[in-house]
């Protein structure tokens, strides 16, 4: 019992000194991004275009099979029931609804949290044991204008982007299974998403990634500078960056979800 | 007056981590010019007490002035303006690896200085010759070997002309003929600049040819168990441990580091 | 750092944003700042199932979308606010070019004029409804007071759906029926039977009379377990029929009545006889006619129960006994 309330106690210090830690990071990060607003010319753009690369342009093909197949998978279901009341049209409806609202943010968030935030925390760690984040520190730089700010430029750029080029794969794959499964001309399928879509939904989805960037981005980072200064060290904050990164950007949907439904959408 | 030539003074410092003390009560002082050694046993804190030094890490209480500035109570941006007087060359030279051997020595110019984007490049070329590197300034740090490593990361911390250098374990896993260079380039640059050096090592030969003057830590005493010059302490220290450390040859190296 | 490849990178980002553009203008985005008619309605039913982004349609002709929908406090009603997509339409002869502002106008000014209405109108199973402008009134037909455009939208007049149409339909015709004098005919009839049964104890004339009590006390059973949504038609013809029946009754229940005073006054054998004898031809006739009564007292019942089984079959228009009669196919 007694080791119980000690073990208790100590997780419940652990969890404190976690959170805190964690708030110290934010702060930090935000004292970089107002240094890089300050001086924007010390903004290292060749990072910004290499993180750009590594998790946008990089990330396409794994964006388009996954959002693709993901479309195909959601019509298929939702026609093998859907066609029971013979109401297979209404495919389009779903999926149009689900793939911008929900799924292609969610996935292509899920995709970059995968790719970026376990090569975030894995970089940031691996600079930690080589004392290159110390070096930064003593040089009088800070390490999340150094290091935070160009990878969070380049996700809240590119994620965006992705999700554009998900939600049309997720449509595809719809569309695929409209026209091979049920038999719809392609363009019946194709007049009834876009008849029933708003530019709203579209806006709102993508909006919404906007958000998961900057929290795969700081998870990711916070992951490799709470690493410790050892290679499983390194190992455990990238399984850390994805695992948390993933709850993180799950809670935000569900708490960006319950936003948008007090505005109305 | 002699107060004054102190670039560094510890008061009372009581340094550590995650709640273990180390060190406690530390007092020394370094003087201007000077070469200054730090010594001790493995994990004995010689690290640690670096990292207070370039302020890294917060003490446990006590105080280090820089330049007769507190380190200590100094705010983030006092800190800074602090680092910049200063330069570190960490043990494997802590290079940026997406970054070449010039953009590395370039950032500290470029993030402090107004310089223009030429007379950085010139500054960094120059310091990087001083290390005998600038055949290498295009390199990535994965495509040299550690003793180049460590000496780029030297260039890059003399690149604000520092009145003060701290190394880690400046030679340590070099071959002894690359150590001696690295020696030989210390003194030369406190013998040209002036530069006040404070190193942290078990290199004898680099303890006989270069240190002036030497504090040796002790992991058991929490302190400070002898301090001067490390040619007198050879044989003077009242400490056989000291004596014992300092007259060791190969042997007595290895044997030392099981015991410790 | 590995070396970026800007040109995979630039195409990258010029792509992803090119298919932004793209899938916006697609969903309409073009559409937002393109000029719009405005059409506002007043409707004083139920718009359950309408909501902004609903579809405005003109005969089948998607032209628009409703752009707001309030409650006017004042009268009730419920306001509705249409954008109508001008590229909709075109001006034949003019090199088919879209429609104008001052065009648009004047089309619908017309067309209200020959009768174009506002209605409701179900979307499909989901229970959406959409905005059906269509010739629902007659050519002329008077707008109703009051009846001006709204901040530069022009007005057209809510027809009521179809689905109102019967309901109100259907309720006139219960009040006709319900402003029949039943009880006073039957009260009536029994009590000039009663008086004369003494006189005349035909046990048909019994079972008539004790029929019609009983018909009389199923009528406000009836008649207030009516579900609402009924065919126009079936209740019009069904209306028609009961109407017929009623009068019919009502001129027997004066002639017996007649009869009955006669046979008190007369009080000679003579005139019991002719009494009798014209009592056997309205007793055949009362006969008839509340036969009638109850067929259509029967149908009104099936009616109800099919309304009360399956009220959707009046917007579906499927019929149920196709389904529940298998063995009508010959199978």
């Amino acid at each position: 019992m007694r080791t119980f309330i000690i073990n208790v106690g100590r997780d419940a210090a652990d969890g404190f000194s976690g959170a805190a830690g964690g708030v110290a990071f934010l702060g930090e990060v935000c004292c970089g991004v107002a240094e890089t607003l300050r001086h924007p010319e010390k903004l290292r753009w060749r990072f910004v275009w290499y993180y750009l690369e590594l998790c946008g342009r990089k990330s396409v093909p794994i964006v388009v099979y996954i959002c693709f197949l993901m479309g195909v998978i959601l019509a298929f279901q939702a026609a093998v029931q859907l066609r029971n009341y013979g109401a297979e049209l209404f495919v389009a409806d779903l999926l149009a609804f689900s793939v911008l609202k929900e799924l292609g943010p969610l996935m292509v968030a899920v995709i970059a949290t995968g790719r970026a935030g376990s090569s975030f925390a894995a970089e940031i760690g691996t600079m930690k044991v080589d004392e290159e984040i110390n070096a930064l520190r003593t040089m009088g730089i800070n390490p999340c204008r150094f290091l935070v700010v160009p990878k969070l430029l380049a996700m809240v750029v590119s994620l965006p982007l992705l999700t554009v080029i998900g939600d049309i794969m997720g449509l595809a794959g719809g569309l695929a299974v409209a026209v091979s499964y049920l038999g719809m001309p392609a363009g019946v399928y194709i007049s009834r998403t876009f008849e029933v879509l708003r530019p709203d939904v579209l806006y709102m989805g993508v909006l919404k990634t906007v958000f998961f960037a900057v929290l795969i981005t700081l998870v990711g980072c916070y992951r490799g500078f709470a690493s410790s200064s050892d290679a499983q060290g390194v190992g455990r904050a990238a399984t850390l960056a994805v695992v948390n990164g993933i709850l993180a950007v799950v809670i935000a949907d569900a708490v960006l979800t319950l936003v948008y439904m007090a505005w109305g959408y | 007056m002699a107060e004054a030539e102190n670039i560094i003074d510890v008061v009372d410092l009581t340094v550590g981590y995650d709640g273990i003390r180390l060190m406690e009560n530390l007092n020394f002082s370094v003087s201007r010019g000077e070469i200054f050694g730090i010594l001790g046993g493995s994990g004995s804190g010689k690290s640690t007490l670096l990292k207070h030094l370039i302020g890294l890490y917060r003490p446990f209480s006590g105080d280090i002035r820089i330049f007769g500035e507190s380190m200590v109570n100094a705010g983030e941006r006092a800190k800074r303006d602090l680092r910049r007087k200063f330069g570190v060359s960490y043990q494997n030279g802590a290079l940026f690896g997406s970054m070449t051997l010039l953009e590395n020595v370039a950032m500290p110019l470029e993030e402090h200085t107004d310089l223009s984007r030429e007379e950085i490049k010139e500054i960094a070329l120059e310091k990087l010759r001083s290390v005998g590197l600038e055949k290498f300034a295009d390199y990535l740090p994965a495509e040299i070997s550690g003793g180049m490593m460590k000496r780029a990361g030297l260039a890059r911390a003399l690149a604000l002309n520092p009145e003060l250098l701290f190394f880690d374990e400046p030679s340590a896993g070099l071959d002894p003929l690359m150590s001696a260079d690295l020696d030989r380039l210390i003194l030369s640059l406190r013998d040209s600049t002036g530069t006040t050096i404070v190193l942290v090592t078990h290199e004898l030969e680099s303890i006989f040819s270069i240190i002036d003057r030497v504090i040796i830590l002790d992991r058991e005493s929490r302190g400070i168990i002898d301090s001067g010059d490390p040619r007198l302490l050879r044989t003077g220290s009242e400490h056989k441990w000291v004596r014992d450390f300092l007259s060791r040859d190969g042997m007595t190296l290895a044997a030392s580091s099981v015991r410790r | 750092m590995v070396e970026v490849n800007k040109f995979k990178l630039g195409l990258f980002i010029i792509g992803s944003v090119v298919l932004l553009v793209i899938f916006l203008l697609f969903l309409g985005v073009s559409e937002r700042f393109a000029p719009k008619g405005k059409l506002v309605s007043f409707f004083s039913e139920s718009v359950q199932g309408l909501d902004v982004g609903s579809q405005v349609k003109y005969k089948g002709v998607p032209i628009g979308r409703v752009k707001a929908i309030y409650i006017d406090t004042q009268d009730k009603l419920i306001r509705v606010d249409m954008d109508i997509d001008f590229k909709a339409f075109t001006v034949s002869g003019a090199g088919d070019a879209p429609m104008s502002v001052n065009n648009f106008y004047e089309f619908f000014r017309n067309e209200r004029d020959l009768g174009l209405r506002c209605r409701l109108d179900y979307g499909g199973l989901t229970g959406l409804k959409y905005v059906e402008l269509d010739y629902f009134a007659h050519p002329g037909e008077a707008l109703p007071e009051g009846a001006e455009d709204f901040a530069g939208a022009f007005y057209i007049p809510a027809a009521p759906s179809s689905l109102t149409n019967i309901m109100d339909k259907f309720n006139t015709s219960l009040e006709k029926i319900a402003a029949v004098d039943f009880k006073g005919i039957s009260d009536k009839l029994v009590a000039s039977l009663t008086d004369i049964s003494g006189l005349l104890s035909d046990p048909q004339i019994k079972q008539s009379v004790a029929r019609l009590d009983s018909i009389t006390a199923n009528w406000d059973k009836i008649s207030s377990s009516m579900a609402s949504g009924i065919t126009e038609e079936s209740v019009g013809e069904f209306i028609d029929n009961l109407r017929s029946t009623l009068n019919e009754i009502n001129t027997l229940s004066k002639g017996l009545s007649v009869q009955v005073e006669k046979a008190r006054l007369a009080d000679t054998s003579q005139s019991v006889r002719q009494s009798a004898v014209t009592f056997g031809e309205l007793q055949r006739e009362l006969s008839i006619t509340l036969e009638k009564l109850n067929q259509a007292l029967d149908s009104i019942t099936v009616l109800v129960d099919y309304a009360n089984e399956d009220p959707s079959s009046f917007i579906t228009g499927k019929n149920r006994r196709e389904i529940s009669l298998p063995d009508s196919s010959g199978n």
